[in-house]
């Protein structure tokens, strides 16, 4: 079985916005042993269509497979906030349901006349108009496309902060935001592209020992857990949070939330019950706040300190960056005048706010510079302690793999044990051959921590 | 011997909504990673935070199998229930006809996916990261059901064959107990009320007053032969709905008061059959041709339903019922706890039938008339996921889950 055969659905498809016209062509073999996959060829493919203002998602190898954490979608585009080219993770199950959908690249050209949003499904596009959706909650479209389009299995949606253009708007891959702190959103806005769905109903090969390997990795993986409780408090640990800020957390209402076939669970719902929140829908008063955003939480929980969940909600809610609105937002007025102000800034026509210009890691302590941290999306935590990611470079190469393989950055850079080599033998087990493989990878490494 | 219940139980506190039991579940149903091809499907509610798998649960009498037009879903000697792809229309009727959706339509190929339990070795629950599907085959031993045998029998012995006396009325060295239904008819017939005889009574009615129908689940004699019946006659033909009503044995209880009262004798004493078997059957009994044939006679209802006279006739029963209201215990069953709606284990266990698999089905916990409950405790000895138990009268909500950690 050819390494495209086996990992690749081994289509891409090629869309022009202008006139909602899809081209899906096969993938090249060229590009992905050249390149091997992910953000690496996103980048080539960004580079081939330059000028056209393109948005390139693109899987890796292993996004789909039976790789622990291989749930990622990559998106590349050149950032809004810092000119340069973003790689941007999407989580949850993002990457694999868009290969289940028949595609391993997605190409987004030009700009749609009007809001549109995109349905992957079964190696065929669907556009639906998305004027509707304009302005409204994650909550309510998420509602309304549930109910319009059905066959949702995973999405990529563009909140209300980014239809008033805010550069520090943030898409959303699930109720819970993104790693997204470099404009993606906005870019999407831009395109008039409101949301991107998957519905993956096909199947995807896999190798013969793929799945004893995949077992025997996350057998070994259990007993190298760094700390106890919840992933998501974990992380917040590894990241420095005092204990004013773990106290906020309520371990034992937490439930823990995982991405596709990932044996972490780095996410977390917590119960919120503040009904001026949100409008409508909810059950008995009260309903969850899924916790995506590592870095987002420390900020905004070490400004507001107990009012953290409500807002965090609402940034959820409306598409918005926490580390953003924690910069936007003064300290010391009551929740109701902070949401207020949050919610006063889609009051008008325009983001009543000038843009942010802190740093991508928000108050947390970081060691990250911000131009190697928008490189990826700006979101990864910055976790240096584990393992010798302590150094700006080794941080940056770990993600780069990770952008490439299809691997989630927060599970790589939590287990350091994982090596290349274990991660490569899902794509070639033969030894002989996977060196050459290896050497390919760390050009393509190169080539993405260089861009 | 039937087979073991064989199923999968679902945490969802432990559920983290990573789809690894999807994968595995289809690369053996397809050769291919396709999670919408598994028979097993997980429901992630972004709302309430909560996870639902939706999998087969084997029931002991599959609807889906009857459901089932050309036969194509049979339950194996080992329990487990299968479809015969080479018989299935994929008409869809077994999804519909199971309460937990459980057969799985194939969205590629618009076939049926049903789990197997992977013949016995289901990878789901091997492959899960996070422990949250088990394998099961059953409890393979119930303390409570040994425990309850246990009682019954000795009850048994001591009243039929061993005390002196009858459950009517006998004494025990010190002890003195009576039938609370024979004392009013007692009580009625002589129109004079005999305080040995009251208090007599009065045990067995504090005992309810305490913990419910105690009495008619592990103590009762007749109920003991009933229980006996019922496992030797396992398939009902049950009771025309008209003959079901609980109030009957209030109105029997009225009926043998009043009765009593004007014959000037204990008018149902003698044809009630846990008398007829104290006095007939015992090593002092009398043998009497006509009290030989109330036993059989019926308990030969069982053939209809269990405790078919317990539910419907017993003005013991009735009596104690009234009792039953002033209960310090209730038995609860969380619906919350209860992980599987589908899988009313504890209803089909209870031998009155006063659990509501309707209600179960909809995740609410169903109230059960204690009046009417022999509180027997199938319910929790069978429950594999702890949601039926005892719980203290003024305690509200259901056990196992704080409210404070309910989501």
């Amino acid at each position: 079985m050819r390494f495209r055969e086996k990992n690749y659905t081994g289509k891409m498809g090629v869309i022009d916005l202008s006139d909602l016209s899809v081209q899906v062509a096969p993938l090249e073999e060229s590009l992905i042993s050249e390149h091997i996959g992910g953000a690496a060829v996103n980048r080539i493919l960004l580079d081939r269509y330059d000028g056209n203002d393109s948005i390139v998602l693109g899987t890796g190898p292993l996004t789909g497979s039976f790789a622990p954490a291989s749930c990622l979608l990559v998106a590349t585009f050149r950032s809004p906030l810092s000119g340069k080219i973003s790689n941007v993770p999407l989580t949850i199950r993002n990457g694999s349901e868009m290969k289940f959908a028949g595609f391993d690249f997605l190409v987004m050209n030009n700009t749609a006349s009007q809001p549109m949003i995109l349905s992957v499904h079964e190696g065929t596009m669907v556009f639906h108009p998305a004027g509707p959706l304009l302005n409204l909650t994650i909550a309510e479209m998420s509602s309304i496309m549930r109910r319009e389009i059905r066959d949702i299995r995973s999405w990529i949606i563009a909140g209300p902060a980014a239809d008033k253009r805010a550069v520090s708007a943030s898409v959303s891959v699930s109720r819970g935001g993104s790693f997204d702190k470099t404009g993606l959103a906005s870019v999407m806005a831009s395109k008039n592209i409101k949301g991107v769905l998957f519905n993956g109903i096909d199947g995807l090969s896999y190798g013969d020992n793929d799945l004893t390997r995949s077992e025997a990795m996350m057998k070994g993986l259990s007993t190298s857990l760094h700390g106890k409780g919840p992933g998501f408090s974990r992380i917040l640990q590894h990241l420095g949070a005092d204990s004013s800020i773990m106290e906020l957390l309520p371990i034992k209402k937490m439930r823990q939330r995982a991405c596709y076939h990932c044996p972490f669970p780095c996410m977390c719902h917590v119960e919120v019950t503040n009904e001026t929140l949100f409008d409508g829908k909810d059950s008995n008063g009260i309903r969850t706040l899924l916790l995506t955003d590592h870095l987002g939480f420390m900020t905004l929980a070490d400004t507001f300190n107990a009012d953290v969940f409500p807002i965090m909600a609402a940034c959820n809610e409306w598409g918005l960056d926490p580390v953003a609105v924690s910069q936007i937002i003064p300290r010391g007025g009551s929740l109701d005048e902070v949401l207020s102000m949050i919610k006063g800034l889609f009051s008008g026509p325009e983001l009543k706010v000038k843009e942010v210009d802190g740093h991508t890691c928000g108050t947390v302590s970081c060691s990250i510079p911000r131009q190697e941290a928008d490189r990826f999306g700006g979101g990864i935590p910055p976790l240096t302690v584990i393992g010798d990611f302590d150094s700006p470079e080794n941080w940056k190469r770990r993600v780069a793999l990770s952008m490439i393989l299809g691997i989630c950055p927060i599970f790589l850079l939590m287990f350091p044990d994982i090596t290349d080599v274990d991660l490569l033998s899902f794509i070639d087990p033969e030894k002989e051959s996977r060196s050459s493989l290896q050497i390919r990878l760390q050009a393509a490494i190169d080539d993405v921590c260089r861009a | 011997m039937p087979p073991r219940h064989s199923y999968i139980l679902f945490d969802p506190e432990k559920c983290t909504g990573c789809g690894t039991c999807e994968m595995v579940c289809s690369q053996r149903n397809t050769a291919k990673i396709a999670p919408s091809s598994a028979s097993i499907q997980v429901i992630r509610d972004e709302d309430l935070g909560k996870n639902f798998a939706i999998l087969c649960q084997h029931c002991r009498r599959p609807l889906c199998l009857e459901a089932c037009p050309t036969r194509a879903i049979e339950k194996g000697d080992d329990g487990i229930v299968r479809i015969n792809k080479l018989f299935c229309v994929e008409c869809g009727l077994c999804t519909m006809a199971c309460p937990e959706a459980a057969p799985l339509r194939d969205q590629k190929t618009r076939g049926i996916n049903k789990c197997d339990l992977c013949d016995g070795d289901p990878l789901c629950v091997k492959h899960c990261p996070e422990k949250a599907l088990t394998f099961t085959r059953g409890k393979a031993f119930r303390w409570i059901k040994g425990l309850r045998w246990s009682v019954q029998l000795v009850s048994f012995l001591l009243l039929v064959m061993i005390l002196v006396g009858t459950f009517c009325y006998f004494t025990a060295g010190a002890v003195t107990l009576a039938c609370p239904a024979g004392v009013l008819q007692n009580v009625a017939s002589s129109k004079t009320i005999v305080l040995v005889g009251v208090s007599a009574a009065l045990a067995l009615l504090i005992l309810t007053a305490l913990a419910g129908r105690l009495f008619c689940g592990w103590v009762c004699p007749f109920g003991f032969i009933l229980d006996l019946v019922g496992t030797i006659i396992p398939k009902k033909i049950g009771w025309p709905s008209f003959l079901k009503s609980r109030m009957t044995k209030y109105g029997v209880l009225v009926g043998a008061v009043g009765a009593s009262s004007v014959l000037g004798y204990q008018a149902f004493c003698t044809i009630c059959p846990i008398g007829s078997l104290c006095r007939s059957y015992g090593v002092q009994g009398v043998f009497r041709g006509a009290e030989l044939a109330i036993v059989p006679a019926i308990a030969s209802l069982e053939v209809a339903e269990r405790r078919s006279w317990c539910r419907y006739f017993c003005p013991v029963g009735a009596v104690l019922g009234i009792m039953a209201n002033a209960r310090l215990i209730n038995i609860v069953i969380g619906a919350k706890q209860c992980k599987k709606f589908s899988c009313t284990q504890c209803a089909e266990v209870c031998p009155v039938g006063v659990i509501d698999k309707d209600l179960l089905r909809e995740g609410v916990s169903p109230i059960i008339p204690m009046t009417e409950c022999i509180m027997c405790m199938r319910c929790i000895d069978r429950c594999p996921y702890g949601a039926a138990k005892i719980n203290v009268r003024w305690r509200k909500g259901v056990p196992g889950i704080p409210e404070e950690t309910r989501l």
